[in-house]
């Protein structure tokens, strides 16, 4: 609907739009349960509840594969998408999910519009309305993950709305690729689309589709086709509610959606209550904001009582400059993917599952940034919420029926090379590597191994594309992509392996790179009970090499993992040994970027792990020799992999006397350990020592 | 033509038809013999030849033909006795195995199972880590050798590798289907190193010749499941070969293919018979529509485990799986699209505690042993065929031929246990429930495999077959609207069946990158070798196998697919081609216009966006020969009025109400019969359920024709 200008003046009068991070935070939880809802609820027969909410899933399914299949982004084939239903109101009823973040942040910009739009002559929702929004400060994540969500209306009734959400790695920021190392402020983050109507009548606008397209001009194409595939899975998964509807009623689908939440949030006050009340505490450290090296805390104390639990984040470093901030409601979506995933994975992927959590996130940390804050890396800094929150729900649920559900940490150092420019084909692309970014390590269990190579931190079935599929279409050659050996934590079960890659560019005279990756020098992936966390990941290039002539010539010694190429040097050219992450830079083919992903936490105490067990780790290439006798203290023959039992029961025990000596009376402890403190221009960011508080003001432009 | 025998040795039965020139057939269904499948087959021959009064060897020489389906490539790979085999790939990617794309477990997991992220496994390589080597070379994205093989190097390794006990090799290495020069030189040194004629030779297995596709993960599973099956399918086929000749048969064995098609047993490799009886059936369905005029068929299996459902659109079978797997590995091959879930007799109901006491159906089964507790064999779970039982649907002492005495007690008690009690209902309205929720979830399954193609499920007719298949068709169908289901005479045997109705078929598959539209302002291809090339490499392929089967160029019809995409996709789309060659801008785009019709048909003309450019991967070329011609058997019309087929009556717990409901016999029952549901039928290795509001008829080709009240009879 159009203002004619004789009603201009009204329209200016308009209030206009705020919405505060409280209000988004309280957005997670289900609204109240109306008379409506609770009638068609009740007027399910039985067996419909089972019956339905299967074919509800399938619909969810469907719409996923068409979505999948039709769009363009490598986050997409990886799995980074969610599709979803929703009560009328705005409530996550199930969705599909690749990751879970977006249960949160797919769900609010639909609360959004109907808080703000839908009565509004203006805007308004009618049926055949296409919305599209990337906005964090309106419910998103970062503006990379944009979302197509509709309307369901049926016999002009509004009973439902549906999303569809996947990541594009190219916003039109300062720098190509979506997460803008440098990035000071909002203003340097690109296209950022408020919740807006982008079609009508079931038609996209292509004047809406033009101007994306301007704001994303280094990879156009990306965006055209993935917004037409968000649109088309949204599309079916419409068609198939309004279906139902006209089968079985509206009040059916009420119904049906409304039990699915209710249903979830019950079954999820039952298992909380089955784990110990009391206070559970953790915290990680991050070793990046984006530009500069320097610690930062996350900071968890997690207070259960009966089924209700409350995530209090104070203690949690103050924001900053650079692009390593985000909103309350973002914390609380990377806390739903370790929920979703371990806790509560068998419920409805509702938004009732949230309703026993409060969130106390302090204004001015990281995590509650001002408005104006730079949050394009916003799943960067939260590597810290999805640690310290497994970490805690480990603790709360050991001695319960639930322990099997706890594992050390899956891999939160996420590592993803993004390269950009045109590629071999003479088409711009800028186009994340998603192998390396979807094969984290996965965390030990209390009966084995965490699985290596599993995913992504933030997925949990996610997929990586084989060296031909990325080579086919990027301007980089794989030099080596393996299992990466010791990079998951050890214990008596140790964290899954990691993996590592050189991408060499290849096939273009230029092009411009950048890593997104945390934890070169402290590791955010911890262990649980006496396992040890993952290893740090380091960031490595070699630039002018003559790695075109080492290949023509067919050399013996080109490297095949990152241990020989960093120690024995066979390559000529610039080594350059930083921080992980890179912002972007300019680079020449034979330039070669040194890439790791992370392991996952160890589970117990390395020196019970099975000394069988560690030397098929050595067979196996998971751990180096090193680990095996220093970490684990086995004794075996280095030629033929056999253990000597004896002597490594020996070697053990005595490893664990000088574990006792080592020991010290609590206060003696703490009294030491209070005088410690990082060196200084590691605090650059972190706040006042030790209370994270922040300590100079933020200039931001 | 002789006589023709069609034989699917499944993981229970081995179902055998044989029909004898003179039209008369016997359809036998024996227990397979695990320990030796030869064995069980020779069985259900000497059945069929005492049918008809012959011996065995009289029946064998009149025998024209055996065509065959199994799972017996399966069963290797459950087992995990397969050969030791070295995977030798790129150096520096050697953990393709490992890596797996990642989440590997989504590959044979079920959707619930995989949010369960703390229980995940991917499934162990068929490789050992140690048995993997890296060859020093490299190919890059265009084909060209980046980096020379390292021959010296390779030889180091290959010792190592022979030390270790290894029995064969798979050379896989990067880019190998474009330019395979480096594998083909590892084989040379192989050969080289261990000579044929030595006892030492072993099997290389290159996969730029098995599979000539992109992508190394699952052109290196392939490969490998290829390697790792051929010697126990060879042994497995070469002992039945070996009985048959024995008794007299002189012909060669037909294998059926995951394709659709079938070959003989020396043109065929291991993995292309996975899946084979599924596959048959469907294929029998195919054939069965076209004479009963029904291009569109839904053919559904429902045994003891499993639903398996395959999908017939416009009298074509061209759907392919999306992402094939194979046991638990994702290859990348052409299979004919069925689909599997656990939705059988066997299907264990129980009450989910975690979200409100849902009853759910499946996925677990209790399979043949202990099976459902009404089988009296140690099962305590409740199970599909427990509620049947209850319902009344089924008769105790008529089970499977009566060789089974089904103990409703013990069924009511498993039901009662673990459903009825903890729901607080009685034993009857939770067998009813079970019925309910295992029906939908079977329709569930229908609606999305055709939905997800674009078509709408009321459109098709339904063939049901398996055990449960006709005891359940009408509440499946129902659910979907399907207007009619058919429950055919050959349904104990239709997979066996399906296999006498396929051509002989043979699919090559090999990609290149040929860039159909350019990106940007949409330019036709003008250079057509690329194009052409590929496909004369596949048909000069399909001519030199086609020809050692016995079969001329003129016998042979070829089509051609191309697995295609928008610039900048990353999933392939096949589209049928309209043409084998390009010989000018028309033909660029009829193909193009071909691919983008079908295109927005799945999923929507929103996506047909090519300005993005338009791209061809993938060349698949079918050669195929004339099927076999066959007729459906006309009986004429006895009357509609079923009453001399009454052989009782029993009291049926029906969703509506109970009421006593007359029994029949498929034995008696004529053509031109017509019974109003409720009612039962009993065969020997079913029962079909005709619900109230729906009716049955017996059609002139002696098919039970199950139509919902107020729809048109034939």
């Amino acid at each position: 609907m159009t203002a004619n200008p004789l009603d201009l003046e009204e329209h200016l009068q308009v209030t206009p739009i705020t919405i505060s991070p409280s209000t988004m935070i309280e957005w997670t939880r289900p609204e109240p349960l109306s008379a409506l809802a609770r009638r068609c609820i009740e007027s399910l027969q039985p067996g419909d509840y089972e019956i339905y909410d299967e074919k509800l899933r399938n619909f969810l399914e469907e719409a996923r594969e068409v979505f999948v299949r039709s769009g363009v982004t490598g986050m997409l084939r990886a799995g980074d998408l969610i599709v979803a239903v929703y009560t009328a109101n705005g409530d996550l009823a199930n969705a599909s999910a690749g990751t879970y973040l977006h249960c949160v942040t797919a769900m609010l910009p639909v609360k959004f519009v109907m808080s703000k739009y839908y009565g509004n002559p203006t805007v308004g929702v009618q049926d055949g309305d296409i919305f599209y929004a990337n906005e964090a400060r309106y419910g998103g994540i970062h503006n990379p993950d944009q979302m197509a969500f509709m309307p369901v209306f049926h016999g002009g009734e509004l009973i439902a709305w549906v999303a569809a959400l996947t990541h594009n790695p190219e916003t039109g920021a300062i720098e190509p690729g979506g997460m803008p190392v440098t990035a000071r402020s909002r203003h340097d983050e690109g296209m950022k689309l408020t919740p807006i109507k982008i079609g009508e009548n079931f038609r996209i606008r292509d004047d809406m589709l033009d101007m994306m397209e301007n704001f994303t001009s280094r990879a156009a194409r990306m965006q055209a086709i993935d917004v037409r595939a968000r649109i088309t899975g949204c599309d079916r998964l419409r068609r198939r509610i309004s279906e139902l509807a006209a089968d079985r009623g509206n009040d059916f689908v009420r119904g049906l959606l409304a039990k699915l939440i209710v249903e979830a949030e019950q079954a999820t006050r039952r298992r909380i209550s089955r784990w110990k009340d009391g206070v559970y505490r953790s915290t990680a450290f991050m070793d990046t904001i984006g530009p500069t090296s320097c610690l930062v805390r996350g900071s968890l104390a997690a207070t259960k009582h009966g089924s209700d639990i409350t995530f209090d984040f104070t203690g949690t470093s103050p924001e900053n400059d650079g692009p390593y901030n985000c909103f309350p409601h973002i914390t609380a979506a990377h806390a739903a993917v370790t929920m979703y995933a371990f806790q509560f994975h068998d419920l409805p992927v509702s938004n009732g599952a949230l309703a026993p959590f409060t969130w106390i996130v302090p204004e001015g940390t990281v995590f509650n940034a001002d408005p104006d804050a730079a949050i394009s890396s916003s799943p960067m800094i939260n590597s810290l919420t999805v640690s310290v929150v497994q970490q805690v729900f480990a603790r709360m649920m050991f001695s319960s029926e639930d322990r099997p559900q706890v594992t050390g940490n899956i891999c939160c150092q996420p590592c993803s090379p993004l390269v950009a420019g045109p590629n071999q084909h003479g088409v711009p692309v800028a186009e994340l590597d998603n192998a390396l970014l979807n094969t984290d390590g996965h965390g030990a269990r209390q009966d084995r191994d965490g699985v290596d190579a599993y995913g992504f931190a933030y997925g949990h079935a996610t997929r990586a594309p084989d060296t031909e599929d990325s080579e086919l279409e990027q301007q980089f050659l794989r030099l080596y992509f393996r299992l990466r050996a010791d990079s998951g934590g050890v214990g008596t079960f140790r964290g899954g392996t990691g993996t590592e890659a050189a991408l060499v560019l290849w096939n273009v005279p230029f092009a411009a790179w950048a890593v997104y990756a945390t934890s070169s020098y402290v590791p955010i992936t911890l262990g649980v009970f006496g396992g040890y966390p993952a290893a740090s990941a380091p960031g490595i290039s070699v630039r002018n090499t003559d790695l075109s002539q080492k290949f023509r010539r067919g050399d013996a010694d080109i490297p095949r993992d990152t241990i020989e190429l960093a120690t024995q040097r066979a390559i000529q050219g610039e080594y350059h040994f930083e921080h992980t992450n890179r912002p972007t830079r300019a680079g020449i083919e034979g330039d070669v970027i040194v890439a790791t992903t992370g392991g996952g936490g160890g589970y117990g105490d390395p020196l019970a792990r099975d000394p069988e067990l560690v030397v098929q780790d050595i067979r196996d290439e998971a751990i180096s020799e090193w680990t095996a006798r220093t970490l684990h203290g086995v004794v075996y023959d280095p030629a033929t992999l056999l253990v000597d039992h004896d002597a490594t029961k020996a070697e053990r025990a005595k490893a664990r006397k000088e574990r006792l000596s080592r020991g010290k009376p609590w206060a003696e402890f703490q009294a030491e350990w209070s005088t410690l403190r990082p060196a200084e221009h590691a605090l650059t960011y972190f706040g006042s020592w030790p209370e994270g508080v922040a300590n100079h003001p933020l200039e931001r432009t | 033509m002789g006589a023709t025998m069609d034989v699917d040795i499944g993981g229970t039965f081995t179902d055998c038809l044989v029909t004898l020139d003179d039209g008369r057939t016997a359809a036998i269904k024996t227990p397979t013999t695990k320990h030796r499948l030869a064995a069980g087959f020779m069985k259900t021959v000497q059945q069929a030849a005492a049918e008809f009064d012959l011996t065995m060897e009289e029946l064998l020489r009149r025998t024209d033909i055996v065509r065959y389906s199994t799972t017996v490539a399966m069963n290797t790979l459950i087992q995990r006795n397969g050969p030791k085999l070295a995977l030798i790939s790129t150096a520096g990617h050697e953990d393709v195995l490992r890596i797996a794309r990642a989440a590997s477990w989504t590959d044979s997991t079920l959707s619930q199972e995989i949010r369960n992220v703390a229980q995940i496994d991917k499934p162990a390589p068929l490789v050992e880590r140690s048995l993997v080597v890296g060859a020093r070379e490299r190919v890059d994205c265009f084909g060209r050798v980046v980096q020379p093989l390292d021959e010296e190097h390779f030889l180091q390794q290959l010792r190592g590798l022979v030390d270790q006990g290894v029995r064969g090799f798979v050379v896989s290495l990067l880019y190998g289907y474009l330019n395979p020069v480096h594998e083909q030189r590892i084989r040379e040194l192989i050969e080289t190193e261990y000579p044929e004629g030595y006892l030492g030779a072993m099997p290389i297995m290159l996969a730029s010749e098995v599979l000539p596709k992109r992508w190394e993960y699952t052109r290196t599973n392939t490969t490998l499941l290829n390697a790792y099956l051929h010697q126990a399918m060879w042994e497995e086929l070469a002992g039945m070969n070996d009985d048959l000749r024995a008794q007299g048969y002189e012909r060669g064995i037909m294998m059926v293919h995951n394709t659709g098609g079938m070959a003989e047993v020396y043109h065929t490799a291991a993995v292309e018979t996975f899946n084979g009886g599924p596959v048959a059936g469907l294929i029998g369905g195919a054939a069965v529509g076209q004479k009963l005029g029904h291009p569109n068929v839904i053919v559904g299996d429902m045994g003891g485990t499993s639903f398996d459902l395959g999908v017939v659109v416009g009298g074509s079978t061209r759907t392919y799986e999306f992402r094939p797997v194979i046991d638990q590995f994702w290859v990348d091959m052409t299979i004919l699209q069925t689909r599997s879930i656990g939705a059988g007799g066997g299907s264990i109901a129980w009450v989910n505690t975690a979200v409100g006491d849902r009853l759910e159906v499946g996925p677990r089964g209790a399979g043949s042993l202990p099976g459902p507790a009404a089988y009296g064999l140690g099962g305590k779970e409740p199970t599909v065929t427990d509620a049947d039982l209850v319902l009344g649907l089924i008769d105790p002492a008529g089970y499977f031929g009566g060789s089974l005495q089904l103990q409703p007690a013990l069924a009511e008690e498993a039901i009662r246990k673990h459903v009825a009690e903890p729901l607080g209902i009685s034993v009857v309205d939770a067998a009813r429930r079970i019925r309910r929720i295992v029906d939908a979830n079977m329709a569930d399954v229908i609606a999305r495999e055709t939905l997800l193609r674009g078509y709408d499920p009321k459109d098709f007719v339904l063939m049901a077959f398996g055990g449960a298949g006709p005891t359940h068709c009408a509440g499946f169908g129902g659910h979907l609207g399907i207007s009619r289901m058919y429950v055919l005479p050959t349904s104990p045997v239709f997979c066996a069946w399906g296999s006498s109705t396929m051509p002989v078929v043979h699919i090559y598959e090999l990609s290149r990158r040929v860039e159909l539209l350019a990106a940007g302002d949409e330019c036709p291809l003008s250079d057509y070798a690329a194009f052409n090339d590929a496909v004369e490499t596949l048909k000069a392929q399909a001519l030199r196998d086609l020809q050692g089967e016995g079969y001329s160029a003129d016998d042979v019809s070829f089509s051609l697919e191309l697995d295609m995409k928008f610039g900048g996709q990353f999933h392939l789309h096949r589209a049928s081609s309209p043409v084998l060659r390009l010989a000018g801008e028309d033909d660029v785009k009829a193909v193009y216009e071909r691919f983008a019709e079908e295109y927005a048909e799945v999923f929507s003309p929103l996506n047909v966006f090519p300005r993005g450019g338009v791209e061809i991967h993938n060349f698949v070329l079918r050669s195929q020969t004339a099927p076999p011609e066959w007729d459906l058997p006309v009986h004429p019309l006895e009357g509609r009025d079923p009453a001399v087929a009454q052989t009782g009556s029993r009291l049926v717990h029906w969703e509506g109400g109970d009421a006593v409901t007359p029994v029949y016999s498929q034995a008696l029952l004529r053509a031109g019969n017509r019974l109003t549901g409720p009612g039962i039928v009993e065969a020997p290795y079913t029962t079909v359920v005709v619900d109230p509001e729906f009716s049955l008829e017996v059609d002139e080709h002696l098919n039970f024709v199950i139509t919902a009240d107020g729809e048109e009879q034939s």
